[in-house]
Formats: structure tokens, C-alpha cells, sequence
């Protein structure tokens, strides 16, 4: 026990020299770290029970046919290379990074751009920034339902109703295999902003003002400030938020499920939401096993990234 | 002080999570248990035909039922069922019936789920394209040695056929129903023709469909998005003389009828008779509602909507192509092979499916009646005689261990027709395919 | 005008148009909710309420599950809550500032499997359960959620940059573990506990993936999974949208009084290592 021979060291030298019986060190070392086996025990119990063990076992399921009903057997690897044969697996995965491209970048730039204007700090920015919190805390169920009706695909939905004021044609939104994703990632986009807003924010309250008055002094605009100074001074803030930002994006299901059922014709399908169907509508609890093992690689690799550009402290 | 209390506080954070834990493993002792308690009572089983009135039956059942009525009908649902509990209960008095409503949605997952996990239900409701997959799992007790003394003559035997699974009865049906057209008769009168005088063919609707189309409205709806395809593409399809599966189980779903059948929504698509959005759309009866629409295929409940409402409407039959042709589902119930109670669970099912019960629960949620002596309820009810006439005809659906499964991919190559991806050649080869698929994953 | 009023408009011009373009749906669900249609129809003048009703609210709290659901999400959240604070708050202490072998590696490694999607243990948690015969019941959704890693890191961090000197005092003073923990740290993570209670309230809340999976009957469901429900039946405009407003308010209650540690927790998390 390094505590308590170090902890000794300092507080009782002398008793450490004719080392204390073992009662005593027993007592003393419970003493100091009760805490630890009190908690700590029970909590590594549960930590076992619900989380390495569904691990571990999910993996053993991967190697079975388990429908929910019936009795389950061994079938190898046929779930696994049944994986890579499966079209839909791998449509799914696409519309997945797909979503990533039209959530992560957008998600970032409104982030950014709350974040600069709320830092401007006029009046009654406070109200504003909870507003454009105010999303992150509502329910994926409250926005999805608004969200339906917003995008209804005909001339009567409302979106379609503005975007008539300025001449835009009547567009199919969910109805349409390439508006469907887009318009499922601008829901997260504005379910999420006001997080990466709070982020951004933080980053930039953070960077001493002793630089901006350098730029200042040098006669910069505030154009190349921000682009010389600021901007880059955020990249921590970038990295982190970008890979928050990934991770989630590749767990969605909530918006594809209340929405679109995965369609029109697959093509919002997401990696989760294919999970769902093949686990608990297509009762294969084996193969939705398999791709919930991919999204966990593809996310695992998300999170060593992090690991490796995030695993130290922001300096200025 | 402060501490000692914090202290407490914590011992019975920790003591209630123990418990819980203990509630866990209680659980699963007490699920060995009802293992043996099983196969005890399905020894009992076998004798079980002949004296089943006559025995005494005891414990718990518990019923899974769903809404099947609007919310402000709620309660005089519960009268009918508490009336059939009642009833039941003279008979058998130490049973004790508990009654839980599931919703509809996820209803099938949460059925599986729960029998999976042993805390299933003892009696719960089943469509007849669930019969096959869950027959062909072994989930569902055979009714056949509980029936005897059960008049089953009286049951139509369209209704029957649907809780069959190659020879076997497994449910009985409480309730039929059956699906049609609704017209909207202001606009009938808007596009000059007689709202006497509906359409009963495909060329006959057509005439109106232009008509209607041709005033800016749209002729009627395909809910594109919602669950395929009981009432979206296959009564078209059977309509059309086409079929999903046929008797032997080959997909023929892309013969010449079914790619006609794909042919005719992709033209209603593009011609605007059916809204742009029909291809997500879950629900256009809004649409219907609000005077945009001339037609609906809607059912019983489209029915006692209308009616509510205070909207007029006139009923159409559904439109004869080379066939004539109607989904109309079968509702019955039916008892898992795991129900720990099956002879009282089976006992329960014939109560809830006699004349009394079926009486008063389709008169009260406008379903049709599957035993004949019930159907007297709409002796004086114009619509719901028509609705009779259909379900003569309705078919329940695409009876195979795959009906489910295959329903959103063929949903799929419906969305990839409509948007242009898809010839409706290659789109109907395409639902073949998936269909064959599916079948060889067994 | 001076150059910064001009800077000052244009920064209220923007910060007006993003609130409105972020309050839009809010308003469409209040909107929405206080008008009597049993079905809204497609027309988007449909939105303007030309006689405002609360007909909507006591339709929906009439029904009897709508008042469950309320009653089973706050089950379901405040348990968790409560436990993910205390835990959150022991558990930060001891990976901070307790010294034990291992201590590294247990808790990197609680923190890796967090990173394992949750859906990928919804499976064999189901399996489990059910074996537990913990299926539609209120331990599936508690039980799991007792402690979070990301309330221990949260607290972790924040305990870190507590001074080793006050502990070190404390001790040789004779104060045992519990009452260091007590004492002097539990008050100062006063803040960070405050966040992990904002944050569980809300995940908790929000949650719709698994009573999704593991409520079965209608009566067990939590709010998310009832209004999902609604939302998917037959277009009752109105009243879904009612019941959305009043599963937002307890949110939203939290989110105005709790705002602070929102922000305060998000920048904790995402700025320090």
C-alpha cells in the first residue's frame, strides 16, 4: 500500500520504524481509505454486471442465431459474413457517415457563429443564449412531431408555405430519397447547435485579451483577427467538438424512427435504426449484435482519435 | 451529526440496491419454478378436452388487449370486457383475469419481447399474418383439444382460416373487418357526377379520378409511409389478380398482374392522383378531412371517424379489377405455449370470442361480428352491412412465417418506384427478390 | 451613427432573427396546442388560433395514461438522479484524490466501455431481464443508471484541481475518510454535482431508446414513449401537441433554474483534458 506507508512516512515517522502491528495498519488504512471499499466495491459489482458482462455476452451472440422466440443455436460466423454481403448493412453505414456530413460541419458553424454573436455581450444576450439552448434540452420526441408537420411534402406544409414566398417550388422533403437525411441531420442541427454554442462560447471567453490587443495594435481588421487570432486559438475546442459531434451523430435513431421508418426506400436507415429493425422486428438478436460490434469499431476509432488529440490539457 | 446521517443515508441507498438486486435473482428463481409448474400442467393438457368446463380452475390470467376504440369510448370497452370477465367468472370463479392494455404500436415487439422473457401475457390478440410466423416458431398452444363443446360452426370460415397454420387452429377471432372506399359527396357533386352512383370498377373510378384531378384535387390516398402493405399495395395488387406469395409459397408478386398493380400507383403517383408526398405520408385522411381528396380506402374505424365527425360521406365497394378483392383483417386471441395457466387462458379465449361478448364489443367498436349469430347487431346499420358484404370476400392478409418481415422491403421498392429510381418492373422483380430472401433466412 | 451603434444593430438584427428561427417550433407547439381540432388539416393558416382553447390540455389529462406516464418518467428520472449525484460525487472523490493500485486502470477502463454505445448492450440487457424478471418493470431503466461515468469524471476533474494541503490537514487533524469526504469535499463540488444532477435529469427525461425496449405495457411507459405513441396514431394535431407542451414543462423548469451548470458542465467536460 503506497498511501499508507507513504501517508505514515509523513504523519507518524517514529511508529514507522518499528512497523505497527497488523491490526493497527488494518484500522489505519481503513481509516484513511474507507471510502474506497465501501463505494468502489459495490460499484465495480454493478459495473460487472451491467456493463461487461452485456459485453461479453453480446458478443457471444454475435456467434448465434437468437431469435427472441424459439431457442437459440450456434451458427459461427455466419452472422459476420452474412454482414458483408449485406447491402442494406452497408447502406445503412453509408447514410450514416452521410448524416455525419450534413450534421457535423453545419452543427460546428452555428455553434461557432451563436457562440461570436452571444460574445459580443449587447444587451439581453444572456436571453439569447438560453434560447438557443432551449433545443438541446427538449426531447428528440416534442422536435420530431413539430418537425413532421414543418416538412410536410406538400404545398399545405409550412416550410413548403415560406419557401413559396420566395419562388421555390414545392419540394417532397421526406418524400424524397435525397431531401429525407438532409432535412433528419437540420433537425439535429438544431436540436445540437446550442451545445457546440456553449462550447465555442467557453473557447472563446477563455482566450486572453492581451492577444487581441496585440492584433489591435498591429492594426488588424477584425476580419483577420478572427482568422488569424481567434479561429485558430479554438482548435482544441474544434477538435473536441467535432468528434462530440461525430460520435453522436452516429448513434441517431430517435428522429429516423419517429419520422421516417428508415425510408423513403432505405434512405434513412441509419446504422441504429437498422440495428433496431433487424434485433426487434426482424427478430434476429444474433445479426443486430454484429452491427451494433460495428458501430461500436466505428465509434471506437472516433473515441482513440479523441484519446490522442484530446488526452492532454488546452494551454493558451 | 451531519455525518451520521449522511452515513444512514447511505446504508439505505445501499441496502435498496441491494434489494433490487434481490429482487433480480428472486425473479429468476422463481422463473425455474414455473418451469416444472409447465410441465405439470401440460400433462394435465391432454385430458383437458373433455372435462374442462366440468374442472376447477384456479389462479391468475393475465389478457393483453389493445385500444380498440377511440379514447372517449375507453370506458364502455371496459364494460365489455369486464361483462365477459364476469361471465367467465360464474364459471369459474377462483380464476382471477387481469386485464392490460398494450398499444398498438410495437405491439408485436413488445408481445415477442415478453414472451421471450417468460412475463408474457396468458391470452393476447393476434393478426392473421403473425399466425404462421409464431406458429412456425412454436410459440402458440394448438385450441383444437379446448374446442368441443365450442359451436364452432357458427364461426365464419374466412375467420377461422386466418388462425390456421398448416391444419391447425391456434387462434379464434373475436372481431373481422374489412376495408373499402369512402368518397367525399361534395365533391361527387363538384365534378358532375352522382354521389348515388359510386363507382364499382377500376375503369368506372378512373373516369372520376381524371375528373376530380382535373379540378385540382387529388383522387385518393396511398399512405405510402405507414405499415405496408395491408392497406396500401395489396388490395390493389389482389384487386389487379395479383398476389404476393401464392399456395405453394413462391413470391409472384412481379407476374404480369402485380407489375400492372406497380404500373397503375406509379401512375397515379405521377398524374397527382395520389399526393407527392404519399410516399412518407403515414396518414392523409387529413387530407380526406379537410375537402383536398375525393376518395379514401379506409376501414370500420375510417367510419366511425366520419361519423363523429358530422361529415357526410357515401361508401363505395372496393373497386373490382380482374378481381375483386378486400384486405380485411382478422382479430383473435390466442394462448403461448409458455402461459402458465393455458386450460383457464383457453377457457377465457372462448368467453371472449362467444355471441354475447362479440356483440357488444363490434357493435361498440364497429367491427364486424366473425360468428354469425352476432351479426345481427347491424340488422338496421346500412354501412355496416356493406362492410359485411366485403369481409365475405376480404382476404386476411399474406399468410406466411414471412409476412412481416417483408412488408418494409417492399415498401422500400414501392418509394424507389414512386421517386423514379425504379422501373415498376424492376421495382416489383426487386420485392420478389426480398420476398425469396427472406424465406431462405427461415 | 457611430461605427460601434451601427455593429451594435446588426449584432441584435442577427441574435432577433436566429431567436425567432429557434423559437419557431416552440411557438408552433403552443400554437398548436391551444386550438380544438381533432385533426389538423395540411393548410398552414391552420396554425393561427382563431379561438385559443385549453380544450387540448384537459382532453390529454383526462386520459388516464397521459397522467401515468408523467408519474413513471419521474420514477424514472428522479431515482437515477439522486443516485447519479451520490455516486457521482463519491465515486469523483475517490478516483481523484484516493490512492489505491489499479486506480488508473479501473477507471479508464469505466471509462472506455461507456464509449460502447448503449444500443450495443440493449440486447443482451434484454436477455438478462428477463431472466431477472425485471421486463416492464421500473428496475430495467433504474438499476443500470445508478452511477454514470461521465457525472465520476465530471467530479473527478473537479476535485483534481482541489488543493492535496486541505485533505492532508484534514487528516492529520484525525478526520476519517467519510467525514473529509463530507466535509470539505462534498460542499466544494457543490457545482459539479449540480451539473451532473442537470445533465442526469434531462438524459433521463429525454430518454426514449430504452423504455422504448423495455416498457411493455402501456401503463409502464414514461412520458417519451406515450407521446411517441400519440405522435404516430392518427394526426390529432392539437392534442399531441399539448401533451408535448406539458412533457416539456418539467425540462424546461429545470433548464431555467439550472441553466448555469448546463453551460458550466458542458465547458468542464469539453475544456479540461
Amino acid at each position: 500500500m503506497i498511501t499508507l506507508s507513504k501517508a505514515n512516512g509523513q504523519a507518524e515517522p517514529l511508529i514507522l520504524q518499528h512497523k505497527p502491528p497488523l491490526g493497527r495498519r488494518f484500522r489505519l488504512e481503513f481509516k484513511k481509505n474507507a471510502i474506497v471499499y465501501v463505494f468502489l466495491i459495490p460499484i465495480l459489482a454493478h459495473f460487472l454486471v451491467f456493463q461487461i458482462f452485456p459485453l461479453a455476452f453480446s458478443f457471444v451472440l454475435t456467434f448465434m442465431d437468437w431469435p427472441i422466440i424459439g431457442s437459440p443455436k450456434y451458427v459461427g460466423l455466419a452472422n459476420w459474413s452474412y454482414f458483408f454481403q449485406d447491402e442494406i448493412a452497408w447502406k445503412a453505414i453509408w447514410n450514416t457517415v452521410l448524416f455525419s456530413v450534413y450534421y457535423i460541419l453545419p452543427t460546428m458553424g452555428m455553434g461557432l457563429g451563436l457562440a461570436l454573436l452571444v460574445n459580443f455581450g449587447v444587451k439581453a444576450s444572456g436571453f439569447f443564449k438560453s434560447l438557443y439552448f432551449l433545443p438541446v434540452v427538449t426531447s428528440f420526441v416534442i422536435i420530431s412531431g413539430i418537425w413532421a408537420w414543418l416538412f410536410k411534402g406538400t404545398e399545405y406544409g409550412m416550410i413548403n408555405y415560406i419557401l413559396s414566398w420566395i419562388g421555390i417550388d414545392t419540394q417532397l422533403f421526406f418524400s424524397d430519397s435525397k431531401q429525407a437525411l438532409p432535412v433528419l441531420a437540420a433537425l439535429s442541427v438544431f436540436k445540437v447547435s446550442g451545445s457546440t454554442m456553449v462550447y465555442y462560447y467557453a473557447g472563446l471567453k477563455s482566450i486572453p485579451s492581451h492577444l487581441y490587443e496585440a492584433a489591435k495594435i498591429d492594426g488588424a481588421s477584425k476580419w483577420r483577427t478572427f482568422w488569424r487570432v481567434t479561429f485558430p486559438l479554438l482548435l482544441p475546442i474544434h477538435f473536441y467538438v467535432a468528434i462530440i459531434t461525430t460520435i453522436g451523430s452516429f448513434q441517431i435513431f430517435d428522429s429516423a424512427y419517429l419520422i421516417t421508418g428508415g425510408g423513403p426506400n432505405y434512405a434513412t436507415t441509419t446504422l441504429v435504426y437498422y440495428l433496431y429493425e433487424e434485433g426487434f422486428t426482424g427478430l434476429r438478436l444474433g445479426y443486430a449484435s454484429v452491427l451494433a460490434y460495428i458501430l461500436f469499431f466505428i465509434i471506437f476509432a472516433i473515441s482513440l482519435v479523441q484519446r490522442k488529440y484530446l488526452g492532454k490539457d488546452v494551454h493558451y | 451529526m451531519v455525518k451520521r446521517t449522511n452515513i444512514l443515508l447511505l446504508t439505505l441507498i445501499f441496502s435498496l440496491s441491494m434489494l433490487l438486486a434481490a429482487c433480480g435473482s428472486g425473479g429468476s428463481n422463481s422463473g425455474q419454478g414455473t418451469d416444472a409448474g409447465e410441465a405439470k400442467s401440460a400433462g394435465e393438457q391432454a385430458n383437458s378436452g373433455q372435462d374442462a368446463a366440468g374442472k376447477k380452475l384456479s389462479g391468475n390470467i393475465t389478457v393483453w388487449i389493445h385500444p380498440y376504440v377511440a379514447e372517449e369510448k375507453k370506458d364502455e370497452l371496459k364494460t365489455v370486457f369486464d361483462g365477459a370477465i364476469g361471465a367467465f367468472n360464474e364459471k369459474h370463479p377462483d380464476v382471477k383475469v387481469k386485464l392490460e392494455e398494450i398499444p398498438w404500436k410495437n405491439r408485436e415487439q413488445k408481445i415477442l419481447t415478453a414472451l421471450a422473457a417468460g412475463n408474457g401475457p396468458d391470452v393476447f390478440y393476434q393478426l392473421p399474418d403473425q399466425i404462421p410466423q409464431f406458429a412456425n416458431k412454436d410459440v402458440l398452444e394448438p385450441l383444437t383439444p379446448y374446442l368441443e363443446d365450442n359451436n364452432m360452426d357458427d364461426f365464419s370460415p374466412g375467420s377461422l382460416e386466418a388462425g390456421t397454420y398448416q391444419g391447425t387452429l391456434y387462434g379464434l377471432p373475436i372481431l373481422q373487418e374489412a376495408q373499402m372506399m369512402f368518397y367525399n359527396p361534395d365533391i361527387i357533386k363538384d365534378i358532375g357526377e352522382d354521389p348515388a352512383n359510386v363507382p364499382k370498377t377500376w375503369d368506372e373510378y378512373n373516369v372520376w379520378a381524371e375528373k376530380a384531378v382535373a379540378k385540382g384535387y387529388y383522387a385518393r390516398d396511398f399512405n405510402g409511409g405507414a405499415a405496408c402493405c395491408n392497406a396500401t399495395l395489396y388490395p390493389i395488387l389482389w384487386q389487379f389478380g395479383g398476389d404476393v406469395i401464392d399456395d405453394s409459397q413462391n413470391a409472384v408478386i412481379n407476374n404480369a398482374e402485380g407489375v400492372a398493380a406497380f404500373q397503375f400507383i406509379k401512375d397515379m403517383y405521377n398524374k397527382g392522383w395520389i399526393p407527392k408526398d404519399s410516399i412518407s405520408n403515414q396518414d392523409q385522411f387529413p387530407e380526406y378531412l379537410s375537402g383536398k381528396m375525393l376518395s379514401v380506402w379506409g376501414a370500420g374505424v375510417t367510419l366511425s371517424v366520419l361519423k363523429t365527425e358530422n361529415r357526410d360521406y357515401v361508401t363505395g365497394p372496393p373497386l373490382k379489377g380482374k378481381a375483386e378483392a378486400s384486405f380485411g383483417t382478422v382479430g383473435m386471441f390466442v394462448v403461448p405455449k409458455n402461459s402458465k395457466n393455458k386450460e383457464a387462458a383457453a377457457e377465457f379465449v372462448k368467453v371472449l370470442t362467444n355471441t354475447e361478448t362479440q356483440m357488444a364489443f363490434n357493435k361498440l367498436a364497429n367491427y364486424i361480428p366473425t360468428r354469425k349469430s352476432a351479426s345481427s347487431i347491424y340488422d338496421n346499420d346500412e354501412d355496416m352491412k356493406k362492410f359485411l358484404e366485403v369481409a365475405a370476400y376480404a382476404r386476411p392478409g399474406v399468410m406466411s412465417p414471412v409476412a412481416r418481415t417483408i412488408m418494409p422491403k417492399i415498401q422500400a421498392e414501392i418509394a424507389a418506384m414512386l421517386e423514379g429510381g425504379k422501373t415498376p418492373q424492376q421495382a416489383a422483380d426487386a420485392a420478389a427478390k426480398a420476398i425469396q430472401d427472406e424465406q431462405s433466412k427461415g | 451613427m457611430t461605427v460601434s451603434m451601427k455593429k451594435n444593430v446588426f449584432v441584435y438584427l442577427m441574435l432577433m432573427i436566429l431567436g425567432i428561427i429557434f423559437f419557431f417550433p416552440f411557438a408552433m407547439m403552443i400554437l398548436g396546442s391551444l386550438q380544438k381540432v381533432e385533426r389538423a388539416t395540411a393548410d398552414p393558416l391552420f396554425w393561427i388560433p382563431t379561438n385559443p382553447t385549453l380544450y387540448n390540455f384537459s382532453y390529454i389529462m383526462n386520459q388516464s395514461s397521459f397522467v401515468q406516464w408523467i408519474k413513471n418518467s419521474l420514477v424514472i428520472t428522479i431515482v437515477p438522479v439522486l443516485a447519479q449525484i451520490f455516486f457521482g460525487a463519491v465515486l469523483g472523490y475517490i478516483f481523484a484524490k484516493k490512492k489505491f493500485p489499479g486506480r488508473e486502470f479501473v477507471f479508464w477502463t469505466m471509462m472506455a466501455v461507456v464509449m460502447v454505445p448503449g444500443q450495443l448492450l440493449i440486447i443482451p440487457k434484454y436477455v438478462m431481464f428477463s431472466q431477472f424478471g425485471w421486463i416492464n418493470t421500473y428496475a430495467s431503466i433504474i438499476v443500470p443508471e445508478l452511477w454514470a461515468i461521465m457525472g465520476v469524471f465530471l467530479v473527478r476533474q473537479f476535485m483534481m484541481t482541489i488543493p492535496k494541503d486541505l485533505e492532508e490537514a484534514a487528516y492529520m487533524d484525525g478526520a476519517g475518510d467519510f467525514t473529509i469526504f463530507f466535509r470539505i469535499m462534498l460542499p466544494l463540488a457543490k457545482p459539479a454535482i449540480a451539473t451532473i444532477g442537470t445533465f442526469a435529469f434531462i438524459s433521463c427525461w429525454n430518454d426514449l431508446f430504452t423504455p422504448l425496449i423495455f416498457m411493455t405495457s402501456e401503463d409502464m411507459f414514461p412520458i417519451t414513449v406515450g407521446l411517441a405513441s400519440i405522435l404516430t396514431k392518427e394526426g390529432n394535431f392539437g392534442v399531441e401537441m399539448a401533451g408535448s407542451a406539458i412533457s416539456f414543462v418539467p425540462t424546461f423548469l429545470i433548464f431555467i433554474f439550472f441553466q448555469r451548470y448546463f453551460t458550466e458542465g458542458i465547458a468542464m467536460t469539453g475544456l479540461k483534458s
